[in-house]
């Protein structure tokens, strides 16, 4: 009832429901009944018998290890860089953004900043346009040069924005901020930027 | 050399899912942006402080106090919202280049990073960018977090996209300083603290409405005749802005030879330039929310296109399988042109490899022998080394017509080849150890091979213990997924897997393959492969059933599909050449193969980032859409597992499971093939445990005879 078949060693391979052992070679004349003269059955069976012996490794296994490592490497370098791209985002939308502060020059002190070209042009046209609401000065960086400056009408002018505050940003800011066009201003009566606020006072930069 | 299964993987698919998350929801959010619109205004909107309202339209908060700027006479400073637009922002580019102008652009951060070489144009041909939020977001009404992140992002696009931060913000839906209400007035106020100068204007021409190009030119001019200067607003992006580019042209003309100048709006005001250099650091941070925004856009658009691919194929593939089990189900159901002759029924010889099975293969051998088979048959057991007490149950069953062999522990392959070298008989039977058979199975299964044209015949497997929701979707699959394919496999030749449990084989056939290959672990997929490829028939007998045991519980299902599915793609790559080879090889191979590969790896493969954007879809999309077509999808699936479970002679109610499974147990399935490729790819080398048998079958008398 039973046969003994003995497997050769073989190679190994990834096993089904065991650990890894060599899977079955059998050894020609197996216990049974005594050898005849083969049939086509008997062919079949030496065949089958000596059937299921894989030339090498089992599909896909790499026995060196090569690929894994290698699959190592680029893993890791995705990982990083996943990292550091979700990072970067991150520390994007979290922390803020500098915004750059505005000076809001005091007058005249300030040399003309570069581009700021037509004042001159301007000032001719501006003296016989008149003023346009020169009861609500406006600040304007435009300031007249030192000393000289009118009291701003901002007595007279509704209790507006500009006039009476100084300058947050002045002398304390480096750039060069609006161009006092010097003489040009003074120089236009009724426009309402040739009025400079009281620029006494200047308050310190927020 | 590692062995066991690859793990580092899943950090790495975790990670790219996150990303892959924050750039859908960068895209969606991104597309938020809208251009002007009509709002919904307030009916009685407080208006901001009289001092704000009655100033200029260029204001600045940071003192704590705020100033307002005004624009000095015969100076315009043309503002152009909402851009940068591929389509409309170079056009009016041209425009003021041609007229030596210049003019300050207020740029929405989103557009921003979609357009950096336009952005970065702007800036080359002497204009001005300032902030426009990033998704244009109305800032009186959003919350104080939201407008410091709208205007952070807008700067960090500004910084990748041209490498400078901008002074100048302009808030959207705003106006005149007249038209400023109370919450605008907050708004810019918190703006205004963080450094920016909020601006505003003095003619607003609504050339979003589209008024007609003269009624722009019109409210630009008002003043003109008085030389007064101005803080224009226009739109450059947001619909269709031929009218604001021909007045534009139209403006410019009229004005210049008056005397007007054009500039940005800090020459205007006197103010330093809007646009300051920014450090590297700022240049890369914002360089990275660039890049993901351009590539969350594109990675959108391919998942629609993924998302649209996989519905066409699946329901291809429904429409297929209901074709073709219909056409099976007439072939094999049809009463015999002529009668059958009753015999003779070839001896059989039924190979039951064991390793392990003492829980279950007493009852096994029972139900084996107890069939109603007329011809001659025996069965072998192969105990496979077992270290349990599988051979003495065997042995002490003292059954006639049953065989023990015994040998060392090799396999399951080597098992099936060994009892099938010791069998004398023409046909073989290959189960497995945990199978039960009916008692009319071995009838049914032996008939198709009256066909000499038939190499191999696979059987019908049924789960067997089908209690509990992992039993039932189990029991679902087998039906509707297993069985619904086999048809279809039949009727096109190309069937890929004989289960082990249950297949019938010509022993010639066998022998002429070489036996059972033993080079993957789906041994019964490799050698179905080989029989087909030589050209042999392989059927499928829907009356031959065969109950087995699906694991029961999770770890053990998954060990169990991760070794089918690894063990096809060995198979299906060991069988490669299949798809170029000419004949009845080339011909399973391209059908085979291909099915295979599209529906059990490349769409499993991507189906995580489908589900993803599919829940991308519903969250910021029409989410009418996604559910209307998931719903029309399970319609269709649950229509089709009536079908398959009608065919069996199954019971329908156990369909209820089907939606649920959608969300679990294919998910579960994903992973398995995620795990599987990476294994393949990785080469690693796997140690198995054995699936740990219950016995359901072993207190269970046989199973009655199906009818038919």
């Amino acid at each position: 009832m039973d046969a003994m078949i003995r497997d050769l060693p073989a190679h190994r391979h990834g096993p089904d429901e065991g650990p890894g052992a060599a899977p079955g070679h059998a050894v020609p004349g197996h216990a049974g009944p005594a050898a005849h003269a083969p049939s086509p059955d008997e062919i079949g069976s030496a065949a089958l018998a000596e059937a299921g012996v894989p030339g090498g490794a089992p599909v896909f296994v790499d026995m060196t290890g090569r690929r894994h490592r290698l699959a190592r490497r680029i893993g890791l370098a995705a990982g990083a860089l996943l990292v550091v791209f979700l990072g970067a985002l991150g520390v994007g939308a979290a922390t803020g953004a500098a915004v750059p502060g505005t000076p809001w020059n005091a007058p005249s002190t300030h040399p003309r900043v570069g581009g700021h070209q037509p004042a001159g042009a301007r000032a001719g046209k501006a003296g016989p346009e008149g003023e346009r609401r020169s009861e609500a000065p406006s600040r304007s960086p435009r300031t007249a040069p030192s000393g000289t400056s009118p009291k701003v009408p901002s007595a007279s002018s509704k209790p507006a924005s500009t006039a009476a505050p100084a300058t947050p940003a002045p002398s304390a800011s480096t750039a060069p901020g609006a161009a006092p066009t010097t003489a040009a201003t003074t120089s236009r009566p009724g426009n309402s930027h040739a009025s400079p606020p009281a620029w006494g006072h200047t308050k310190k930069p927020a | 050399m590692r062995r066991g299964e690859p793990r580092g993987h899943w950090i790495l698919l975790l990670l790219g899912g996150l990303a892959l998350t924050v750039l859908l929801l960068l895209d969606g959010y991104a597309h938020g942006a809208v251009g002007e619109a009509p709002r919904k205004d307030p009916a009685h909107p407080v208006p901001a402080p009289s001092q704000i309202t009655s100033g200029g339209p260029v204001l600045n908060l940071a003192g704590g106090t705020p100033h307002s700027l005004r624009t000095p006479a015969k100076t315009i400073a043309l503002t152009f919202d909402d851009g940068p637009d591929p389509k409309w922002t170079p056009r009016i580019l041209d425009v003021l280049r041609r007229h030596g102008a210049h003019g300050t652009f207020f740029a929405v951060g989103a557009h921003i990073a979609e357009n950096p070489g336009l952005t970065r144009r702007i800036l080359r041909e002497g204009n001005e960018i300032g902030s426009h939020t990033y998704t244009h977001v109305d800032l009186a009404t959003a919350p104080a977090w939201r407008a410091r992140l709208e205007l952070d992002l807008t700067q960090r696009a500004l910084a990748g996209a041209a490498g400078v931060h901008t002074r100048l913000m302009r808030m959207p839906y705003s106006s005149v300083p007249d038209g400023l209400t109370a919450p605008e007035w907050r708004a810019a106020e918190r703006a205004g603290k963080d450094g920016y100068v909020v601006v505003l204007t003095d003619r607003d021409t609504e050339d979003w409405q589209r008024p007609g190009t003269e009624k722009i030119v019109e409210t630009a001019l008002a003043a003109e005749r008085r030389g007064q200067g101005a803080v224009v607003m226009l739109h450059d992006a947001g619909g269709d802005r031929a009218e604001t580019v021909a007045a534009v042209e139209q403006i410019i003309d009229r004005l210049q030879p008056r005397g007007y100048r054009f500039t940005t709006l800090s020459q205007a005001m006197r103010m330093p330039a809007a646009d300051i250099a920014v450090p590297g650091r700022e240049k890369a941070i914002g360089w990275t929310l660039v890049a993901a925004q351009r590539t969350a856009s594109s990675l959108t658009g391919w998942l629609g296109v993924l998302f649209g691919a996989a519905g066409v194929l699946y329901v291809l593939r429904l429409v297929l399988l209901l074709f073709f089990a219909h056409v099976h189900v007439r072939r094999v159901r049809r009463p015999p042109d002529r009668p059958v002759p009753p015999g003779p029924y070839p001896d059989l010889s039924v190979i039951v490899p064991a390793y392990n099975e003492e829980a279950g293969i007493a009852a096994t051998v029972r139900s084996l022998l107890d069939t109603d088979y007329p011809g001659a048959f025996e069965v072998i057991v192969v105990d496979d080394g077992s270290a349990d007490r599988t051979a003495a149950i065997v042995e002490g069953l003292a059954l006639p017509g049953v065989r023990l062999l015994r040998k060392p522990n090799g396999g399951k392959p080597s098992a099936l080849n060994a009892g099938a070298a010791a069998a004398r008989t023409e046909i073989l039977v290959l189960v497995d150890g945990d199978t039960v058979f009916q008692r009319d199975t071995l009838r049914h299964l032996v008939a198709p091979l009256a066909d000499p044209r038939v190499g191999a015949v696979s059987g019908n497997t049924k789960v067997a213990n089908r209690g509990g929701l992992l039993g039932r979707w189990q029991h679902i699959e087998y039906v509707i997924g297993f069985n619904l394919d086999r048809r279809m496999f039949d009727v096109l030749q190309c069937m890929p897997t004989v289960p082990g449990a249950i297949g019938a084989f010509r022993r010639p056939v066998l022998a002429r393959v070489g036996g059972v290959p033993s080079d993957t672990l789906a041994e019964d997929t490799d050698l179905t492969m080989v029989i087909c490829r030589s050209g042999h028939r392989v059927v499928y007998e829907e009356k031959a059933i065969a109950w087995t045991e699906a694991p029961s519980s999770l770890r053990q299902l998954w060990r169990q599909r991760y070794r089918w599915c690894y063990g096809t793609m060995q198979a299906m790559w060991k069988h490669r050449r299949s798809l170029i080879e000419g004949g009845a090889s080339g011909r399973f191979g391209r059908r085979c193969l291909t099915y295979l590969a599209v529906f059990q790896v490349l769409l499993p493969l991507f189906a995580p980032a489908v589900d993803l954007f599919a829940l991308f879809g519903l969250i910021f999309l029409n989410p009418l859409e996604p559910i209307l077509l998931w719903a029309g999808f399970t319609a269709a699936q649950t229509a089709a597992g009536a079908y398959a479970l009608w065919l069996d002679g199954e019971r329908i109610r156990p369909l209820w499971a089907l939606p649920l499974q959608q969300f679990v147990y294919r998910q579960l399935m994903y992973l398995v093939v995620v795990q599987s490729v990476v294994t393949a790819l990785l080469g690693s080398r796997l140690g198995w445990h054995t699936i740990r048998r219950t016995g359901t079958f072993s207190d269970v008398p046989p199973q009655p005879a199906s009818t038919g």
